[in-house]
């Protein structure tokens, strides 16, 4: 490297001739580290968060005890591992009981996370453990304190056990969900599970085997689980168990995060592609600034290899200083949108990983070789002859080469950014069908505004002769124009649909409560005490428990039964004549009037499993009782509505005779803000409910609802920097986009102002260019965006695809008002230079 | 006996356009003694500025053959061309061509800088102040007049001591005053470092001061004087 190299790259900044070239590249880096450190960084809290709702990395779960296979593998594999089981028994004290959760540890239990426990009942001194009860011991939930009526160091009985109660528990991190976890927590040691002599043929026990360890042995055990049960379905052995991962344990929010993930990515290419044509841009002008300075340099007897080797010096500089700056400034930035993510994510942030780092550099790199070098690619090969025939033809590096380059370079980023070559492969498809729709419509926009002009007054008709005069230039300013604008509308039409599509997802009334297991008999008056209490409920569903049996009068074979997880157990059969909410029939019809026979609906997803369609007949078993029924139709599912979900639903008859218990989901109760511990957010109707029907079972999904929304709101505004960093970049490429025909303007104007013009003339003029400019690439944008919202909606967010009129107008209006304003601002020299100046900066 | 430092043999230059092959020199011989002043003249488009091209090396002849003191530019490649020009020549333009984005002393200095030299600095400033320009050192092309814009150019050409300087109509952007200024300058300096100057001009006054004169009219030398 030579000093001059630093020299001539320090002149060239000072003189305001890389400000444009830095900036975009200073900004793609800082949206790029911003984006990756942001989401790597969630993206691990996060798991680590699921981790702990898990108390594990993995767990493998089946109602009998896990085969040592599972156990041994894990060890092999050097996981650490801990066992659970989880049942529903009756606790005593005295004269009280509660149909409580018992949950059964081993010492080394949990993995990950810690239990909360308390000593005292006012939850005075709370302390974390990452270990289970000893034996002889039993940890307990506020509300069975209440219900048993007992103090610390009282003891209970659990089976034929009898243990000390010796903690409240305060928290537990794989509390979880499900119907199981419906009762008051009792916590005891795995030890003392035989002796309390619970445990039976035919007892209802979820065993759990948890594992932790690093990522690679984690991700080897998935590995082997998978092969291994892929072998089971050839063998055609019954399933009894599954692997639980972090992925599905919380599906919903998880899903959440990755949209919210896709949707900043897929910004944050975005941004990538904007600073990338703006540098494209600029680096022409630095370009044609340079080809000056090459040609008195060959003239002087530098050699075309000295020359690029000294181009190359000062790129490597410049990607070198902006990469780190923008790093720098995309750390920075990262906490601001870890600000407001804050609270998001209980556990603490854990580092970055390298990749946002590597990510960031390959990207400033990538960018100049892509973007700026081609520009500048000819300088070396300039003749020296051009000091004295300035009117010699640039060798310029082929359009359709430079385009190649280009697009081979976006291809890696956004490849390597959005790790998907589907989406990589769509932006880039929009773009060029944005180049192609830019150079036929604007050609034919560009005739129509000149014909126009002819008869307008002085300064249109000047403004629109000079962008036909001008129209390779006014076409490649069109294609800068139009290509940002469509990209800030597809950010805009992304961002309201995924917000609206999340809010639609949690309306304000979603339930707030399951309360199931309610007798016939007591349906009326749990719906009474529901009423006395303020609450809605959604609708009451009968609910009982059974299996299938046989399919056209064959019986079901291991292997058909080892394809679906909905005939190989136990599930809910209900019955109705409504349509249950946010279902929809795919195929047959739901009844209008009372079938002949026995009739029922199945979830679409479990009838194509199992082979079975429309008029096939399906033997159920309730109980021991067999029964059969036609298949009436097949339904659409949204599991995630936190409504009551049925993969089976009988024409109503079919299931009185087996005593149904009913189930409802309970709407937006208001839970009491309690201490933290003490009947922990208890609504006000679950302990009259628990009290005066206590075989009834109220599960609260207050939290699960409450943390999705937070996700929700936290990723929106979240969103909302990341588009302002977006927008910035649309910025740069308007400046970069006028920077194009600037020279040319200056001369023309201290021309024309040397000649007389008004200054009223000039700037009328150019803001006739302008906003004509704005409108043509605001139309181009509005019907690029619509339809690369059109594939996005449709692929990546699985939405119903919408028309967007207001995009359209949006696009029209801000691209006539942001380009005229931008572009009068970019001008300000043009119109306040005195002529004879701009003709000397010129030569 | 003095040395030529430039010698042209037969050298035309041809240019194919669209229709037709344009014959800008044609069949020009001439012999340049080291340290002579000599002017180019002739009406435009007569072909001088292509002339003063080819004997600087910065175009090649379609035929003939150039000599650069012993160097034949003509048998050497555009890296050799620009490795003879680093060690030999020196330029004056009509368009001054200063960099815009340099102060005055940094674009006497470039030339220098770029071929290595460690005193460039120095001897910029001292060259500036042969110009007359020691107080505007810092100033921008675009801070400063036409005349003294090309006195900045001519420090700059001067300062890399070239054998030869190959002035391109060094007045016609100057009025006649600035143009008289200017070309006293040129030969005075030429006259302090002993350089040959081939100057291309249509103003009869300057070409006056040469010790010799060419003449070429349609791409043939008509006299030499």
């Amino acid at each position: 490297m030579r000093l001059i190299d630093i020299k001539l790259l320090w002149r060239d900044w000072r003189g305001g001739q890389l400000n444009l070239v830095i900036s975009a590249l200073v900004l793609a880096v800082m949206v790029v580290t911003a984006v990756s450190l942001f989401a790597d960084r969630v993206e691990r809290g996060l798991n680590q968060q699921i981790s702990s709702f898990l108390a594990s990395d993995l767990a493998v779960r089946g109602g009998i005890e896990i085969s040592e296979e599972y156990r041994s593998k894990a060890l092999e594999l050097g996981l650490n591992t801990a066992d659970t089981a989880s049942f529903r028994s009756m606790v005593f004290a005295g004269q009280n009981n509660h149909l409580a959760s018992v949950k059964a540890v081993s010492r080394a239990y949990p993995l990950r996370g810690e239990i909360e426990l308390s000593d005292d009942l006012s939850v005075g001194n709370p302390m974390l453990k990452s270990n289970g009860p000893a034996s002889g011991e039993a940890w307990i939930e506020a509300r069975v304190f209440n219900l048993l009526d007992i103090e610390i160091g009282d003891k209970i009985e659990v089976g034929y056990l009898s243990l000390t109660v010796s903690n409240l528990i305060v928290n537990e991190p794989d509390r979880g969900s499900g119907f199981g976890a419906a009762g008051g927590r009792v916590m005891i040691s795995l030890e003392d599970l035989p002796a309390s002599q619970l445990v039976r043929p035919g007892s209802r026990i979820g065993y759990r085997l948890l594992m932790s360890g690093d990522n690679q042995a984690i991700r080897a055990y998935q590995d082997w689980y998978q092969q291994r049960e892929q072998a089971l379905k050839k063998s055609s052995e019954i399933k009894h168990f599954r692997l639980v991962t972090p992925e599905n344990a919380e599906e919903q929010l998880a899903d959440t995060m990755q949209r919210g993930r896709a949707f900043l990515l897929l910004s944050g290419t975005i941004g990538v592609l904007l600073a990338g044509l703006a540098m494209a841009l600029a680096s022409q002008r630095y370009a044609s600034r340079l080809t000056d300075q090459v040609a008195l340099m060959k003239a002087w007897g530098q050699s075309s290899g000295a020359i690029r080797r000294s181009q190359f010096t000062r790129l490597f500089l410049i990607a070198a200083t902006s990469t780190l700056i923008g790093m720098l400034l995309g750390w920075l930035s990262h906490y601001l949108l870890l600000e407001v993510a804050k609270g998001l994510l209980n556990v603490e942030l854990p580092g970055p990983s390298s990749r946002p780092w590597i990510v960031a550099m390959i990207t400033g790199f990538v960018c100049v070789l892509g973007f700026a070098l081609p520009a500048l690619w000819h300088l070396p090969t300039i003749a020296p002859l051009r000091v004295l025939r300035r009117d010699l033809p640039d060798s310029l590096l082929g359009q359709g080469k430079r385009l190649a380059i280009g697009i081979t370079a976006l291809l890696i980023l956004t490849y390597w950014y959005s790790e998907s070559l589907v989406t990589s492969l769509l932006f880039l498809g929009a773009l060029f069908a944005l180049f192609g729709i830019c150079a036929l419509i604007a050609l034919q926009f560009l005739k129509l505004v000149q014909g126009f002009g002819s008869w307008r007054g002085s300064f249109t008709r000047l403004g629109l002769a000079n962008l036909w005069r001008r129209r390779g230039q006014t076409l490649v300013q069109l294609v800068g124009f139009s290509t940002t604008l469509m990209l800030l509308l597809i950010v805009t039409g992304m961002r309201t649909n995924l917000i609206a599509e999340w809010q639609a997802q949690l309306p304000d009334d979603t339930p707030s409560h399951f309360v199931y297991n309610v007798a016939d008999n007591e349906v009326q008056s749990v719906k009474q005490l529901l009423k006395k209490a303020e609450v809605g409920t959604t609708d009451w569903y009968p609910m009982v428990r059974g299996r299938l049996v046989a399919i056209n009068g064959e019986a079901i074979s291991r292997e058909r039964m080892a394809q679906s997880d909905g005939l190989s157990r136990e599930v809910n059969f209900t019955q109705t004549t409504e349509l249950p909410v946010e279902n929809n029939v795919i195929d047959g019809s739901w009844w209008q009037a009372p079938p002949t026979g026995l009739e029922f609906s199945m979830e679409e997803r479990v009838a194509a499993e199992i082979g079975v369609g429309v008029g096939d007949v399906i033997e159920f078993s309730i109980g021991g009782l067999k029964f059969d029924a036609r298949l009436a139709s097949t339904r659409s599912v949204n599991w995630q509505s936190m409504t009551p979900n049925f993969y089976v639903v009988f024409y109503p008859g079919a299931l009185d005779k087996y005593a149904p218990n009913w189930v409802t989901a309970v709407r937006a109760a208001k839970t009491v803000a309690a201490e933290r511990g003490a009947l922990v957010k208890q609504a006000p109707f679950v302990s009259s409910m628990v009290r005066e029907f206590p075989t009834a079972v109220v599960i609260e999904l207050g939290d699960i609802i409450g943390r999705i929304r937070d996700v929700i709101n936290r990723v929106t505004q979240g969103l909302e920097l990341i588009l302002l960093l977006v927008l910035l970049c649309g910025a740069l490429v308007l400046f970069a986009a006028i920077g194009v025909s600037y020279d040319e303007r200056l001369r023309e104007n201290a021309i024309l102002r040397t000649l007389g013009s008004s200054k009223k003339i000039i700037v009328g003029a150019l803001t006739v260019e302008y906003a004509t400019l704005g409108a043509i690439a605001g139309v181009i944008a509005g019907a690029g965006a619509e339809v690369v919202l059109y594939f996005v909606q449709k692929n990546v967010f699985d939405l119903v695809p919408q028309w967007h009129p207001s995009l359209w107008l949006l696009g029209i209006v801000s691209g006539t008002l942001l380009i005229t304003v931008l572009g009068l601002l970019r001008s300000k020299d043009i119109i306040s230079v005195p002529p004879l100046q701009s003709l000397r900066q010129l030569g | 006996m003095t040395e030529t430092i430039l010698r042209a043999q037969n050298v035309s230059k041809h240019v194919r356009t669209a229709d037709h092959q344009l014959t800008i020199l044609n069949d020009v011989s001439l012999d340049i003694a080291s340290g002579q002043s000599v002017a180019i003249v002739g009406p435009s488009g007569a072909g001088k500025s292509t002339l003063l091209g080819l004997l600087a090396g910065l175009d090649t002849p379609s035929v003939g053959k150039i000599w650069l003191g012993e160097h034949e530019i003509t048998a050497t490649n555009e890296e050799g061309r620009a490795a003879i020009r680093a060690k030999m020549v020196g330029f004056v333009f009509q368009t001054f061509q200063l960099l815009g984005s340099l102060t005055a002393l940094e674009n006497v200095s470039l030339p220098m800088e770029l071929s290595g030299q460690t005193d460039a600095r120095l001897k910029a400033t001292e060259f500036l102040g042969k110009v007359g320009l020691a107080q505007r050192v810092t100033h921008y092309p675009k801070q400063l007049s036409g005349g003294e814009q090309q006195r900045v150019a001519l420090a700059r050409a001067f300062a890399c001591s070239p054998k030869i300087l190959f002035a391109d109509e060094p007045t016609g952007n100057l009025d006649q005053a600035t143009g008289q200024k200017i070309s006293d300058l040129l030969f005075e300096l030429n006259q302090q470092s002993d350089t040959t100057l081939i100057l291309v001009t249509h103003e009869q006054r300057l070409a006056e001061r040469c010790q010799q004169i060419i003449t070429i009219d349609d791409g043939r030398v008509v006299s030499q004087t």
